[in-house]
């Protein structure tokens, strides 16, 4: 299966009467953008802004951010499930705009609370804010959802979902009359070389229930059992972001550009063979369940002759159990793995900075601490409101201007603890 | 004795009589998918057996579960 | 480069040169410069630093004197008055470890800067190196020409009042705090290299290594279970409704004990449970799925158990703070105690 996928680099965006890409510029036609974004059963209102890298923007209520991605020909669609039928993706030709981001940007009408609520994940465009977030160094057209007096958030989220999915296609479509894209890259496993170790990626996604789950092919993945899908599926959209716990979630955007399985593919026949992904769920909700998925992980490496894993987990609290399950049984099985987590270990890093281990996690990437703080500056401009409220700051629970410095950790940042990962913080022992 | 779901957890801090419950994590003893009657005779049933750990001898972190405790 | 740094060292009798065992109960005193292994050791400090004086105790006599020890060679340090203290190395020692860790700290507090050298099993290691630089050494005095060069560059640095970097970089024992610093490298290219090492056999080296939590050592089991006082603990976050007394939903610092004492089971409505880390849906529907009172009374009832503790106590257990937490089980396992409880029965979520 190959994949041929074109880039079109986004230099700037603005608004005018006619969506276009010319010379690394994107123009918007506002208000086709929020005819297309509509829903008028549930959405009363859509609006749009544009935030680039290097302002003084802040970017608040982020649901799902999106990278305009479009299929050249064939029969498939990107967003799977979403955009059309749940066809299998991750072959033929894909344009997308690379550089730029849409971001869903809402409040939900109905309150949420406890496990399943929306955790606010800020996203700062300077600042040393940035690089803690997502999106900090894209071009962003951010979608602004008003919803319809009386409406469910089910139907709110699931509407502003396909919106924005929507938009992000449009964007890429603008790609189409071009000829010369500025990248092309060709993505394709094929037969293995027996030189070289057989390694998967074992993604581990975070499934709670609604607001806090990922989708697979259109379904959210609550009755999963660990699978293979072919990286390939990833740069297609096949898996989309559903959860709003903002500071542990994989956004849409960075599955399309997944690190994980873009550093694989870069050693792909130099130095091992890129087997695929082992897709699983985590946060089972007991300790049989947790050990029974761990070990169909292990199953699915061995059937598929893998030698070693790198592994990643989406989430933190009890899900790191599942983690640590998989980490055992692979081991067991004979399989090395290698695991890239974020740490907690409070604000000092005096503290337990992982809350599940087994001894055969001898091989740990750290993304580094994510309770440690550090202040963000004021913004001139926000973006999507006015208050931001966290849900695990200091001021747990109160309003706070979302134009004013702040005091945060990753736990505030949009994918704090994914961006952490992806640009090189890591934590020492001092 | 330490009753719950996350006994990996519980060895890991070293508590030493640990009983794995058949309740989900939220709620130990807790089975909402029972009726209110049945589900109060399923954790009698459970602490029952669970206690008895308490006159048990152990020298490391030891879990039991119902089977272990009341036989097949 | 500055002038040299003055470096008080301290050592015990056995390298003072007073004599060994026999005369471990040798008092405080004094020597002007280097003794013993501080000759080599201000040999390796060069130009950079002199070590203008040498404190010497016994260490039976440090043991069983501390506070006596410190302050007598505190006030033979003052008239020095030298930049930086360095003491050992004490290998595997434990007495003279533990002597180097505590007059480290005591020197400390007056604002300068101490290095110590020990072994990893010294005792000492365990009680001081969250307090003190503390730098790795071999088991004996044998591997002293291995020790002392590396002593002497981490004290220097130190007495300079240098930036210390990571410990594995600078070679002291990790002082239980981890800092975050940023790489060039993103974690999936490290992690992929660090595959391809582990794969290969070739030497890798974890960015994170967990030590363990150690043993509890198990209580006797309760000889008469019929005759005892048994009580309910949780870290559900189960609190009478409206939390009066504002148990945090993470992060907990506090616990509570509330009345059971009349009841058969927990009522529906009269309690939630203030738990930001699992669905609390179904025990606030029924508390007793977290606090199981209608179970406990059957088997009070029945003689099972004698009695159950007329109250139930609660914590949180969502983001805890490991410290915290090992602190309010000590306080409730007081309490308990002091109330003649004789078993607790913790459902946690």
């Amino acid at each position: 299966m190959k994949l041929t996928l074109e880039s079109f680099k986004v230099k700037a965006v603005q608004f005018g009467s006619r969506t276009a890409f010319a010379n690394g510029t994107l123009t918007i036609d506002r208000e086709e953008v929020c005819r297309l974004a509509q829903d008028s059963t549930f959405i009363a209102l859509v609006e749009v802004e544009l935030a680039s890298p290097g302002e003084e923007t802040r970017i608040i209520h982020v649901m799902d951010a999106i990278e305009p991605r479009i299929k050249v020909g064939g029969e498939t669609v990107v967003f799977p499930g979403f955009l059309g039928p749940a066809r299998t993706v991750g072959h033929g030709v894909t344009r997308r705009l690379a550089g730029l981001a849409v971001l869903e940007s809402a409040r939900l009408p109905e309150p949420t609370a406890g496990i399943l609520e929306f955790n606010e994940g800020i996203i700062d465009m300077s600042g040393p804010g940035a690089a803690r977030c997502a999106c900090s160094d894209t071009h962003n057209v951010v979608l602004l959802f008003t919803p319809r007096p009386g409406v469910t958030n089910r139907e709110f989220e699931a509407a502003l979902r396909l919106g924005g999915l929507r938009v992000a296609r449009h964007l890429a479509e603008a790609t189409l009359g071009m000829s010369v894209p500025d990248e092309v890259e060709e993505f394709e496993t094929g037969a293995a070389d027996p030189g070289l170790p057989r390694v998967a990626y074992v993604d581990q996604v975070q499934q709670q229930g609604f607001l806090v789950q990922t989708f697979l092919y259109g379904q959210p993945v609550e009755s999963v059992v660990p699978t293979i899908l072919h990286p390939n599926e990833y740069f297609d959209g096949a898996v989309v972001s559903g959860n709003y716990r903002s500071m542990m979630k994989t956004p849409t955007w960075l599955r399309l550009n997944h690190p994980v399985i873009r550093a694989l593919y870069r050693r792909h026949r130099r130095d091992l063979n890129f087997v695929g992904v082992i897709f699983c769920r985590g946060h089972f909700g007991d300790h049989q369940l947790k050990e029974r998925n761990g070990y169909m992980v292990a199953n699915v490496a061995r059937l598929l002759g893998v030698q070693g894993v790198v592994q990643t987990l989406e989430g933190t609290g009890n899900t790191w159990v599942d983690f640590m399950q998989g980490v055992r049984a692979l081991e067991r099985s004979g399989i090395r793995t290698v695991q890239i987590v974020h740490e907690l270990g409070g604000v000092e890093g005096t503290d337990w900075p992982i809350v599940d281990y087994t001894p055969e996690a001898d091989a740990i990437v750290s993304g580094g601490g994510a309770d440690r703080r550090f202040t963000v500056p004021a913004m001139k401009r926000v973006v999507g409101g006015t208050e931001v409220v966290f849900s695990s700051n200091e001021g747990w629970g109160r309003s706070l201007s979302a134009a004013e410095g702040l005091t945060v950790s990753a736990h505030e940042m949009y994918a704090g603890f994914w961006m952490m990962q992806t640009n090189g913080f890591t934590a020492r022992d001092f | 004795m330490t009753v719950t779901a996350l006994i990996s957890i519980a060895e890991r801090v070293g508590a030493n009589r640990i009983f794995k419950t058949e309740g989900r994590f939220h709620h130990p003893l807790g089975e909402p998918t029972l009726t209110r009657e049945a589900e109060r005779g399923w954790r009698l049933n459970l602490l029952r057996a669970a206690v008895r750990m308490l006159t048990q001898p152990v020298e490391k972190p030891t879990v039991k579960s119902l089977a272990d405790l009341v036989g097949r | 480069m500055g002038k040299p740094l003055t470096v008080l060292h301290y050592i015990n009798q056995f390298f003072g040169g007073i004599g060994g065992e026999d005369k471990a109960d040798v008092a405080p005193m004094r020597r002007d410069g280097p003794v013993g292994p501080g000759v080599a050791l201000a040999k390796h400090f060069g130009g950079d630093a002199t070590i203008v004086g040498t404190l010497i105790c016994g260490d039976n006599f440090f043991v069983e004197h501390q506070e006596e020890a410190i302050a007598l060679l505190l006030a033979m340090a003052d008239t020095y008055g030298a930049d930086l203290l360095v003491a050992g190395p004490a290998f595997s020692s434990g007495r003279y470890g533990t002597a180097c860790g505590a007059l480290a700290v005591a020197w400390q507090k007056r604002g300068k800067p101490a290095a110590v050298a020990m072994n990893v099993n010294n005792p000492g290691v365990e009680l001081y190196r969250g307090d003190v630089y503390i730098v790795p050494t071999g088991h004996t005095a044998v591997s002293m020409s291995d020790a002392l060069p590396r002593f002497a560059a981490f004290a220097l640095k130190l007495g300079r009042g240098a930036e210390i970097g990571p410990a594995d970089a600078e070679g002291y024992f990790p002082r239980g705090v981890r800092r975050n610093l940023r790489l060039e490298q993103a974690a999936g290219e490290r992690a992929v290299e660090m595959l391809l090492a582990k794969l290969a056999g070739r030497p890798y080296r974890s960015e994170l290594v967990i030590e363990e939590f150690g043993t509890v050592p198990p209580p006797a089991p309760v000889p008469d279970l019929p005759r005892a006082l048994v009580a309910l603990v949780t870290e559900s976050g189960l609190v009478p409704f409206g939390n009066p007394d504002k148990l945090e939903t993470w992060n907990a610092s506090k616990w509570f004990k509330y009345s059971i004492a009349g009841l058969d089971d927990l009522e529906r409505g009269k309690y939630q449970a203030f738990h930001g880390g699992c669905d609390t849906a179904g025990t606030d529907d029924d508390p007793d799925r977290a606090v199981p009172l209608d179970a406990a009374r059957i088997l009070e009832k029945e003689g099972v158990i004698g009695r159950l503790y007329d109250h139930y106590y609660v914590t949180t257990g969502n983001m805890a703070n490991i410290k915290t937490m090992t602190r309010i089980g000590a306080e409730v396992a007081r309490d308990m105690k002091a109330q003649g409880i004789q078993a607790a029965i913790l459902t946690a979520t």
